[in-house]
């Protein structure tokens, strides 16, 4: 019997899995709270490892007596039959034979396929061998409560299938989640027990990070006390004193804080990237301002084809105040002779500090083909 | 309904000088009343009275406790202690589903697919191991964080799919079932579906090939294990099937809502009636859209016009369930309050004609990948008027 080194493919994949389960296993080590490991992950192996791929040798010019498959039960083996497509009378072909494996492959349902190739008076006898993914025996957990809430998902791997993204995704996943309950150094390490019994979660959540300081130096037109009041996540407990810092909610948060200096006419107003300085279990956040000069209105006008005059309660020198032109937006959509949308465009002259609006009047269907019609 | 359920992001909270109220019943202690935050517990009772606003459950108490029964049996071989609540919904689609705290949903049109309870434990299992693995949970938390997108992509949701099957394969194996009937259930609820797309669009749910695929492998591990076949179809050889009639029923223009009590004449120009179990939608001739659905009286603060998308709504309640009159365009202000006007009571002898289909066992089962019988087949009725 002659094996058919068409293997690359496959260990290719599982190199592929392994080396992001690697990556994404994270990173052992606890300062604070060293993990016990259970004995199972003393000499724990390394779910990534060097893979050489086998080069690929065909035997052409046979033609294929009868194709086998084993390794597997009669229900599962019929399912597998249905994705190998080389079939006895075919010639011996090693794109077919590579596909099949690749096919194999993606069920996700195997660790390990090998195609053996045998002569007979029949031609080429292939039999594909193949093995299940092994059962994930038990779920180790040092470094953290085997009950604890975060941990549920590794958890919940014990008795199923071994699936490498599935476990790589899962530590990233849980690590991430800790991360943002504000355990800002959690590391969630997982690796194959040594002697194949399980998995060994090594899990370290470190302290947990609360914002001793929230500030935005820069800000004197605006009270430090109503920008604060404009981040969100108070009542959860984030982004406020005592609280967790959310990096990316914060950042968002940066257009309601633009939003206080556009009611008191800072048009200009810039505001950079949070900074934070990390001190123990207690970070410090500050959000810079740069505050802009006074903007004032200059043009107001309303573009309608009705032409009707109505009040907008905006004049010419006014402060520009955020509120009073949406208020006037939606008196212009009140007042519209149908149902309308209400644009308004602002045109910025950072020279004379004036901010020009046109709203736009947008009349909805059928009103719209009443106003085409006008305007022939 | 689905309306319905978007204004429900908009809840009005009723005030109440003792314990606040939601969708007509008392907040949980230590839950907030606006919203679906908090813990586990809260979000979880949130997302349930949201849910149960879209379906009744079905009316068959000792089927409900039946299947509350064998849910029961997995959570026990799971090891978890917390109280669980499996709910039957009154719904002719094959579904079911998980909340993020342990409530398990299943529909009667899921139980009608089942021949034995290890394929209504596999089931079960499926959504219990949703619950269990936290993937719900997870889910919220993601969306409300804005990660949802960038650390829950689809390969994500489909590989959290096929966890829930494995799990349910371990559940109903370690609760004494055949863990076989996990495959056998999912061939069922496939069957009628098209062979597998190899795009596969934008589904959460793998491939059913892969599916299978992946539980056979699994099984494969198992042996022997209980099927029960005889006490599951003596609990549903009554089942009703499909759309259930006594929702809505459609006859030469008139619309009678049994379980409202109350009948409504559709007046001169509709286009046509587009229906399915809990939602009737008519085209007018004068570009309306016109949505008639039934929900549990307690969900009318949910009913609220939206005027900007010219979406207007009235309502009618009979019997605990409130008639959701939906009209869509512009002038439907005026159209919803002429129907509202034109509900009537339903006369004895227009419910008396109105009878549920019944399951019929006799029939052979379809399984995936053969296609549904074309009796069988989920149907959308499509009437046009015959005034046209």
């Amino acid at each position: 019997m002659r094996h058919l080194h068409a293997a690359r493919p496959l260990h290719f994949a599982i190199a592929v899995k392994r080396f992001a389960l690697g990556v994404l296993g994270i990173i052992t080590g606890c300062a604070h709270h060293p993990p016990t490991l259970d004995p199972h992950c003393t000499l724990a192996e390394p779910v990534a490892r060097e893979l050489v791929p086998a080069p690929i040798e065909l035997l052409h010019e046979h033609t294929i007596g009868s194709v086998a498959l084993t390794g597997a039960d009669p229900a599962l083996t019929a399912t597998l039959r249905h994705v190998v497509m080389t079939r006895p009378g075919d010639s011996l072909d090693g794109t077919t034979v590579a596909d099949d494996i690749r096919r194999l492959w993606a069920l996700g349902v195997l660790s390990d396929v090998r195609v053996d190739v045998a002569s007979s008076g029949r031609g080429a006898d292939l039999t594909f061998a193949v093995t299940p993914q092994p059962i994930i025996g038990r779920v180790y957990i040092s470094g953290a409560s085997p009950d604890a809430l975060e941990l549920r998902r590794l958890r919940m791997l014990e008795g199923t299938p071994y699936e490498p993204l599935r476990v790589a995704r899962m530590a990233a996943a849980t690590q991430t989640a800790l991360v943002y309950d504000g355990y800002l150094d959690a590391k969630i390490e997982v690796q194959r027990a040594h002697d194949g019994s399980g998995l060994c979660v090594m899990a370290n959540r470190g302290s947990h990070v609360v914002i001793d300081k929230l500030a935005f130096p820069g800000a004197t037109s605006v009270s430090q006390h109503a920008l604060a009041a404009r981040v969100r996540g108070e009542s959860a407990g984030i982004n406020h004193v005592g609280g967790i810092y959310d990096e990316s909610l914060l950042s968002d948060d940066k257009l309601y804080l633009m939003e206080a200096f556009h009611e008191i006419g800072r048009f200009g107003t810039h505001i950079d990237h949070a900074k934070t300085v990390r001190h123990g279990d207690r970070i410090s956040v500050e959000v810079p301002i740069h505050e802009g000069p006074i903007f004032h209105l200059g043009d107001v006008r309303v573009i309608e084809p009705g032409g009707t005059t109505i009040p907008l309660g905006l004049q010419r020198g006014d402060v520009f105040v955020r509120s009073r032109v949406a208020a006037a937006s939606e008196r212009i959509r009140e007042h519209a002779f149908a149902d309308a949308d209400v644009y308004p465009r602002t045109t910025i002259d950072k020279d004379t500090t004036t901010v020009s609006i046109a709203f736009l009047v947008n009349w909805r269907w059928p009103w719209q083909v009443l106003q085409l019609l006008r305007s022939r | 309904m689905a309306s319905a359920a978007a204004v429900a992001l908009a809840l009005t909270v009723a005030g109440c000088t003792h314990q606040a109220m939601l969708l007509g019943e008392p907040v949980p202690k230590g839950c907030a009343a606006k919203a679906a935050i908090g813990s586990e517990r809260c979000m979880g009772w949130y997302i349930d009275r949201l849910k149960m606003l879209e379906h009744d459950e079905y009316d068959d108490p000792e089927l409900a406790r039946y299947v509350s029964s064998v849910g029961e049996r997995l959570v026990r071989a799971s090891g978890d202690h917390r109280a669980w609540t499996f709910r039957v919904i009154d719904d002719g689609d094959p579904q079911a589903g998980a909340n993020l705290s342990p409530i398990v949903y299943i529909a009667r049109g899921a139980l009608a697919r089942m021949r034995d309870e290890a394929e209504l434990a596999g089931m079960l299992g499926h959504e219990i191991g949703h619950i269990l693995a936290g993937h719900a949970r997870d889910l919220v938390i993601e969306r409300n964080r804005g990660l949802r997108d960038s650390t829950w992509d689809l390969r994500s949701q489909r590989d959290d799919e096929l966890q829930a099957d494995e799990l349910a394969v371990l559940l109903t194996q370690r609760a004494g079932y055949d863990p076989h009937a996990v495959e056998s259930m999912l061939r069922a609820l496939a069957a009628g579906e098209p062979p597998d797309d190899p795009d596969h669009g934008s589904d959460p749910h793998p491939r059913w090939t892969e599916r299978l695929a992946r539980i056979q492998a699994f099984a494969m591990h198992f042996r022997g294990g209980e099927r029960r076949a005889q006490e599951y179809l003596a609990h549903i050889e009554n089942l009703v099937v499909d759309v259930d009639p006594r929702n809505w029923y459609a006859t030469d223009g008139t619309i009678v809502f049994a379980r409202v009590g109350v009948a409504l004449h559709l007046p001169d120009g509709w286009l046509s009636t587009f229906a399915t179990s809990d939602d009737v939608g008519v085209n007018y001739t004068n570009g309306l859209a016109l949505h008639l659905s039934v929900m549990p009286a307690r969900g009318k603060p949910t009913i609220k016009p939206n005027v900007a998308a010219a979406s207007y709504f009235e309502t009618v309640e009979g019997n605990g369930r409130l008639l959701v009159i939906n009209v869509e365009g512009f002038g439907g202000d005026l159209f919803a309050k002429q129907l509202r006007a034109a509900v009537r009571p339903a006369r004895p002898d227009e419910v008396a004609m109105i009878r549920p289909r019944r399951i019929d066992l006799s029939k052979p089962r379809t399984l995936w990948p053969d296609p549904l019988p074309a009796d069988e087949e989920y149907r959308l009725f499509e009437v046009t008027s015959p005034r046209q």
